[in-house]
């Protein structure tokens, strides 16, 4: 992660981070190529991260289930050298950088900021809404169509953003924050789950066949982000191994 | 923090005890001025700006992650423009204003079936919690019964 984040060129983090608000601007958002879009843009975010080091796959952030951010992702250091999870510089390209643009990420989870509405904090597995228990996940899960759980599940998605706070609340940086590639791999993974047991609930035709633009080829089509397997990953529940024989 | 209340009441012309499902839906939400997360309340005549999900009144809510502020020159955010010519295969714009859709049919299980609604919306940006303008805005809001 380090040398991504150090790499000057258009395989490395800054590179990517251009393209979802500032400066490139084709992210999805709210609509039915938001799962898709973003799906390929982890796919093509990843392989660059491959280029350095083969072995690496993308962690997700289980904000269902887990409290607050994701410890390596807040740890200062990391074998007594400073964190690259924790932030990093914002160095748009292709455009004229004006003043009053943010040269690092931030962040600020959580912290009420007045009387008004707050985003749920995480974990969103459950809540209690006017006194009921109520179940965010199953919401989720149990959307009957796919244009339904895309919704359901860019209101999740969107929680989180506003939660952390700092830049991952604006759309025009978000992508900047490291976290936010944790962030997506948990929305990627949620998808697949859904995917995995509503196999045949697909996006409508025209949808299927719409082109998602990326700033590297290839292109994709929605229908050839459907399979993760198809991308060369897939999200393991457990994982667990035993020796080869002698 | 925000407060928007339905200037008019919504006329429910369905009985409540005949309806199987009642839908809020927003439109054209705008997501051009900064993400924010809104509450919505029904029939609730007098609320504190504290009030929160656990009022008895709280129907729903929901978060809108958008752009802070347009970072580009003259008409760079303008979602209202549309296709220059019949050859622009451009999507739409990304700004382009949402629906939000919201079941209140749990929410209006505690109302004594009355025959008219009340929604209001508290509003509020993290990073700017005290706007109080601007923040959530919407063309219209519509109540969807199914029977």
């Amino acid at each position: 992660m380090k040398a991504f984040l150090a790499r000057p060129d258009n395989k490395g983090f800054q590179y990517f981070a251009n393209w979802h608000g500032v400066a490139f601007g084709i992210c999805e958002h709210h609509n039915d190529l938001f799962l898709p879009w973003h799906r390929g843009y982890l796919y093509h975010f990843e392989l660059a991260l491959q280029d350095i080091d083969p072995e690496v796959t993308l962690p997700w952030w289980n904000w269902i289930d887990e409290p607050g951010l994701p410890a390596p992702y807040e740890e200062p250091t990391v074998g007594g050298e400073p964190n690259v999870l924790t932030g990093a510089e914002i160095k748009p390209s292709g455009v004229q950088v004006q003043p009053d643009w943010p040269t690092q990420t931030v962040r600020d989870p959580g912290a009420p900021h007045g009387e008004g509405p707050e985003p749920w904090p995480p974990p969103l597995r459950t809540t209690v809404i006017a006194g009921k228990q109520v179940n965010l996940y199953d919401w989720m899960m149990t959307s009957p169509s796919y244009r339904e759980f895309e919704q359901r599940c860019w209101r999740l998605h969107d929680n989180i953003h506003v939660w952390v706070g700092g830049t991952m609340e604006d759309q025009n940086w978000a992508a900047y924050d490291p976290i936010f590639w944790a962030h997506h791999a948990m929305v990627d993974r949620l998808w697949r789950i859904w995917q995995h047991n509503n196999p045949s609930a697909l996006p409508d035709k025209d949808t299927l066949n719409r082109s998602l633009t990326f700033a590297t080829a290839p292109s994709l089509k929605v229908s050839e982000v459907l399979d993760v397997v198809g991308l060369g990953y897939d999200y393991a529940a457990q994982a667990a191994s035993a020796g080869g024989a002698p | 923090m925000q407060r928007w209340t339905t200037q008019e009441p919504l006329p429910l012309p369905i009985d409540f005890s005949g309806l199987a499902r009642l839908d809020l839906e927003f439109v054209n939400v705008r997501r051009d001025s900064g993400s924010f997360t809104a509450f919505v309340f029904v029939n609730a005549d007098e609320l504190p700006a504290n009030a929160g999900r656990e009022h008895d009144r709280f129907a729903g809510s929901f978060t809108v992650f958008a752009q802070s502020a347009c970072w580009g020159v003259g008409d760079h955010c303008d979602w209202k423009r549309g296709p220059v010519s019949a050859f622009d295969r451009r999507p739409p714009h990304h700004l382009t204003p949402i629906n939000v859709s919201m079941d209140i049919t749990e929410a209006i299980d505690g109302l004594d079936n009355p025959d008219k609604l009340t929604v209001t919306v508290h509003a509020a940006r993290r990073s700017d919690p005290e706007a109080a303008e601007g923040v959530f805005v919407c063309d219209r809001v519509i109540a969807l019964a199914y029977q």
